[in-house]
């Protein structure tokens, strides 16, 4: 471990001039939805996607969903989720599909997996793949079957120096803060449903096709005591006119899972 | 009285069977003074029957002694008499101990020393301490030159951890005066935690030892401290880039002391540089050696020597509010024993009791792992002379205490994922292992021939198990200057007690073994020195492997399976700190190979090359995956050429160049994208299927001697990785891997200092 420290201190020398994986400058996958993000046994879920590109704000590629084996551990989709092991959904005109746990339990042999109880989850794995310019796009989504649905959070305000990310001056560092909406945030599975638990942490990851971060995500947590601690980071401007693109996705502790587009014009 | 004892010797040591083959057979030696390993001229050297004086240079040589292993005799105005053993053919160092004013022995004979008889072991390698100062790239330090033996593959970044014929560092021990010490470097490997100036030799045996050692399935280093000198006091420094030292000897209460002291200012340096960053690395140990007595009436040895390792950093909170994140890791042991020993007549008896404390914490705030040993420990040893060769047994045996105290946000075991569980776990357990050993050994056909059979018997406590280890080793004189040695045996090695934790450890784990054989020739070059070659096969099994896994890819590092640097800390750090995973006596090992040595050890220059092809591969647990891969530390070539030079009285320069075959890892064959996570995932490539670019080093070193009346002053400029050459030591990729990148080795690196001698 101590080795691990050192190295890895060394090995932070040479990420230099490394594109930053926050940066966006070709088509990536970013998210997948899940709604709900846990459902109940039998239960249905719609699945999107995010794919954006460096050039468009966003892109509407074919996609492609998947649902996993549970009985076989995921390293590599293309060889552990295929033929037998994978059940392909239907994909929508808008690029979405619907995953029904009934048939995939039934399609899988887990009708007799016993229902989960408590806070207990049974993920269900799901592979989209979308295709952009040649290129393959494949990103993993674990769907959870659990006692009770859970609810995507919601993203309230993305904000530059308090107010709402809308301009930027070039070259510029500003405050980067961002909040979920409060009325969608699932309070914390504890097993004995008190009202007064606090809420789940909510993780805001923030890409741009421009400027620094200084960290490409913050934190909202929440203490014992319900206690709301805000994490915010320092975003700077590219030196630019263009606009810039932003793309922030929150996602909570259940997997939940909400994404906003903001485009970015200089004063 | 010299006389005397020349003509004792002269008598005892002439065989008559022998004399036939006198005339082809010669011992040659070097006669030095071991302090400051200066030669030593006009010393009178006695060997089975034949007499010589040491020339300007100290060398002698004593043509026409017998076959097979003879005792010589050096006697020198001056100096202590010096009894030891030797072999036609095999050049001898000599070192000689001035005579001290009421000295602890004030009797004829008083300490043994210079190279002991091979003939009973396998090809074994040393260094001489007086070289390993101006050895290129050990920055002087003894324990560091041992990376440049056979046998020895290279660590990354320079880090200790001695990996021996393809075993694990877990597997090998190292012992001083017969302690068992359980780090041999201060972190970052900059330094040994024993100073070169205290050492009286060291032997590196990287694999067939003999049943004096057990609990082991690798290799073993013995080191063996120097007593002080008693005619007056004395004391010396040395101060370098990196640390400072002191030490002094003398006479004390009718006996010899030495101490020493020493500490690194690494910290202060990198707190000045960086004021942001409260960096604070530092190192220090200290050694304590008293004798009393003389071997030959019984002598008292008390040992004591300690090591601590601090690194510190403290991010200094930017704003009233923010935390302050800590990183810690301490690591220090301390070991403290008194030996007493006696040699006469042809029996030397030795019996030592030690204790100690370990403490290695490696914390972030308050996460992170404590844990603490508490050893004590006996080794008692008897050997008799008999019929040309000896009788020898013993037992040795240690009651530790390991207790631990684990915390923060971890997973309850192997691949399984913490997800906010704060969790804190306390223990200890108590262990016991004993041993008791005998071998013995004969010379037959004039000496000729010689066997050493050997049984070794443990039982190892966390595992209530007993085992046998037999062990043998042939000797053949196939002419005066050639010998042929065969070894096979069988050895044991406890399980660690981490592996046994009673949460997610496996308390049915058992000992692992290895089965050793090496055939070594070992031929005498006249007026240059020696060569040596070692075939070895080595045949492990029981080796205690994960058995869970989790989802993590190979290609992310970390994993034995990953190769490359993750995996290589997690060896070097493995019996440390403990994986903590649940492991099962199902991994196989095997590794082979050929050592070559070819060493000048006369004259103005003086060096060796060192080859060695070395394979070693294991293989996992056998439901997961039945095939063999390359151990992460596999290096099939590994070449040290090495020369010193002494180019005028004052100077001397030096260089060392390594080769060496690069690391294994696993490739990331591509990814995916894990969008709970928002981060990219590998997807491994054919497992442990490619190898870091190869490894090459040029170090430089340059030495100035300044000699006074009052001492000699030494600077030295020790120049490490002299090309600057970036070598690749780990593989690193980038978010998405797409595109792979090496982690490069340490730059050029100068080590410059001044050393004062009385």
């Amino acid at each position: 471990v101590r080795w691990l420290v050192l190295v890895g201190l060394l090995a932070a020398c040479d990420d230099e001039g490394e594109a930053p994986s926050y940066l966006i400058t070709g088509p990536r996958l970013l998210a997948v939805q899940a709604e709900p993000p846990a459902v109940i046994p039998g239960g249905l879920v719609t699945l999107r996607a995010l794919v954006v590109d460096g050039d468009a704000s966003q892109a509407a590629p074919p996609m492609a969903w998947r649902v996993c084996s549970p009985w076989v551990t995921v390293r590599d989709p293309d060889r552990d989720c295929v033929g037998p092991d994978a059940l392909a959904l239907a994909t929508a005109a808008d690029g979405s599909a619907v995953l029904d746990t009934a048939v995939t339990a039934a399609y899988f042999g887990a009708g007799e997996v016993p229902a989960p109880a408590g806070c207990e989850a049974v993920p269900v794995m799901v592979i989209a793949t979308a295709e952009i310019d040649g290129l393959r796009l494949v990103a993993r989504k674990e769907v959870r079957v659990r006692a009770a649905e859970r609810r995507n959070p919601g993203i309230a305000r993305v904000t530059l120096d308090g107010a709402p990310a809308e301009r930027f001056a070039p070259g510029r560092e500003y405050v980067l803060g961002a909040a979920p909406v409060a009325e969608l945030e699932d309070r914390r599975c504890t097993g004995d449903d008190e009202p007064g638990r606090p809420f789940e942490d909510v993780r805001f990851h923030v890409y741009v096709d421009g400027g620094e971060l200084s960290n490409p995500h913050l934190d909202v947590e929440y203490e014992d005591d319900g206690t709301q601690v805000v994490e915010v980071e320092r975003y700077t401007a590219p030196d630019r006119r263009a606009p810039v693109d932003m793309w922030v996705v929150a996602i909570d502790g259940d997997g939940g899972t909400a994404w906003r587009h903001l485009v970015l014009t200089s004063e | 009285m010299i006389r005397w004892i020349a003509t004792i010797a002269i008598v005892v040591g002439a065989p008559a069977p022998a004399l036939a083959q006198r005339a082809e057979r010669s011992l040659e030696a070097v006669v030095v003074d071991a302090a400051s390993g200066q030669p030593v001229a006009g010393a009178l050297v006695v060997a089975g029957g034949v007499e010589a004086t040491s020339g300007g240079d100290g060398a002698v040589v004593l043509a026409g002694v017998p076959a097979g292993a003879v005792d010589v005799l050096v006697v020198a105005d001056g100096y202590e008499e010096l009894l030891t053993s030797g072999r036609a053919g095999r050049p001898l160092r000599l070192a000689l101990r001035k005579v001290a004013d009421g000295n602890v022995a004030g009797v004829e004979v008083i300490e043994i020393s210079g190279d002991a008889p091979l003939a009973d072991e396998p090809p074994t390698y040393d260094v001489p301490v007086e070289q390993v100062r101006t050895l290129p790239g050990s920055g002087s330090d003894a324990l560091k030159a041992l990376q440049s033996l056979p046998g020895v593959a290279r660590v990354p970044f320079g880090l200790g951890g001695l990996v021996l014929r393809g075993s694990s560092p877990r597997d090998s021990s190292v012992f001083l005066d017969g302690i068992e010490v359980p780090i041999l470097y201060h972190f970052g490997g900059l330094a040994s935690f024993f100073p070169t100036a205290m050492l009286d030799s060291m032997e590196l045996m990287p694999g067939s030892f003999g049943a004096r050692f057990g609990r082991a399935i690798g290799g073993i280093v013995e080191l063996r401290s120097r007593a002080g000198q008693a005619d007056r006091w004395r004391g010396a420094a040395e101060m370098s880039l990196v640390d400072a030292s002191a030490r002094a000897e003398g006479p004390l209460l009718g006996g010899a002391i030495s101490v020493g002291v020493r500490r690194s200012y690494v910290d202060a340096v990198l707190a000045a540089a960086a004021p942001d960053l409260t960096l604070a690395p530092r190192y220090l140990d200290a050694q304590l050696r008293y004798d009393l007595g003389s071997e030959r009436r019984g002598r008292w040895t008390l040992l004591a020597f300690a090591s601590d390792d601090l690194l510190r950093f403290v991010d200094e909170p930017e704003a009233a509010g923010d935390d302050e994140d800590t990183f810690r890791y301490v690591s220090r042991f301390v070991r403290a024993g008194v030996r007493w020993q006696r040699d006469r007549d042809g029996l030397a008896l030795s019996i030592m009791p030690t204790v100690g404390y370990d403490e290695s914490t490696i914390r972030f705030d308050e996460d992170g792992i404590t844990r603490e040993n508490l050893p004590i420990a006996l080794r008692a040893d008897v050997k008799r002379s008999w019929s040309g060769g000896y009788l020898a047994g013993g037992v040795d045996g240690q009651l530790v205490r390991s207790s631990f105290d684990l915390g923060g946000e971890v997973g309850p075991g192997p691949g399984v994922m913490g997800d906010d569980v704060e969790m804190r776990r306390l223990g200890a357990t108590w262990a016991e292992d004993g041993g008791v050993w005998a071998e013995g050994f004969v010379r037959l056909w004039n000496g000729g021939l010689g066997i050493k059979p050997g049984l070794r018997v443990d039982h190892f406590g966390l595992s209530d198990q007993v085992v046998a280890d037999p062990r043998l080793t042939i000797s053949h004189e196939l002419s005066s200057r050639v010998t042929l040695t065969e070894s096979v045996g069988l050895y044991h090695q406890p399980p660690a007690s981490a592996d046994l934790d009673p949460a997610w450890g496996n308390q049915d784990l058992r000992a692992s073994r290895s089965v050793q054989t090496s055939a070594g020739l070992q031929v005498a070059i006249p007026d240059f020195g020696e060569a040596s070659t070692t075939l070895y096969y080595q045949a492990l099994g029981d080796l205690p492997v994960d058995a869970v896994t989790g989802a993590t890819a190979a290609a992310d590092g970390g994993s034995v399976q990953s190769g490359g640097v993750g995996a290589i800390s997690r060896e070097l750090t493995d019996e440390q700190f403990g994986s903590y995973a649940y492991r099962e006596n199902v991994g196989r090992g095997r590794s082979y190979g050929l050592e070559m040595l070819v060493r000048r050890r006369v004259g103005d220059w003086q060096g060796w090359v060192a080859y060695t092809y070395a394979r070693a591969k294991r293989r996992g647990d056998p439901r997961l995956d039945p095939r063999w891969y390359p151990y992460v530390l596999d290096q099939p070539h590994v070449l040290t050429a090495l020369v010193s030079a002494r180019i005028t009285h004052h100077w001397q320069i030096g260089a060392r160049v390594r080769l060496a075959t690069g690391n294994p890892f696993t490739p990331a064959a591509g990814s995916y994208y894990d969008a709970d996570d928002q981060a990219y995932e590998p997807v491994d490539g054919p497992i442990l299927s490619e190898r870091l670019p190869d490894f090459v080093q040029l170090d430089v070193r340059v030495d100035r001697n300044w000699r006074r009346s009052w001492g000699t002053v030494r600077l030295y400029l020790d120049l490490q990785n002299a090309t600057n050459r970036l070598n690749a030591e780990g593989v690193s990729y980038n978010y998405d891997y797409s595109r792979k990148d090496y982690t490069r080795g340490l730059p050029i690196f100068p080590s410059i200092g001044v050393e004062y001698v009385p």
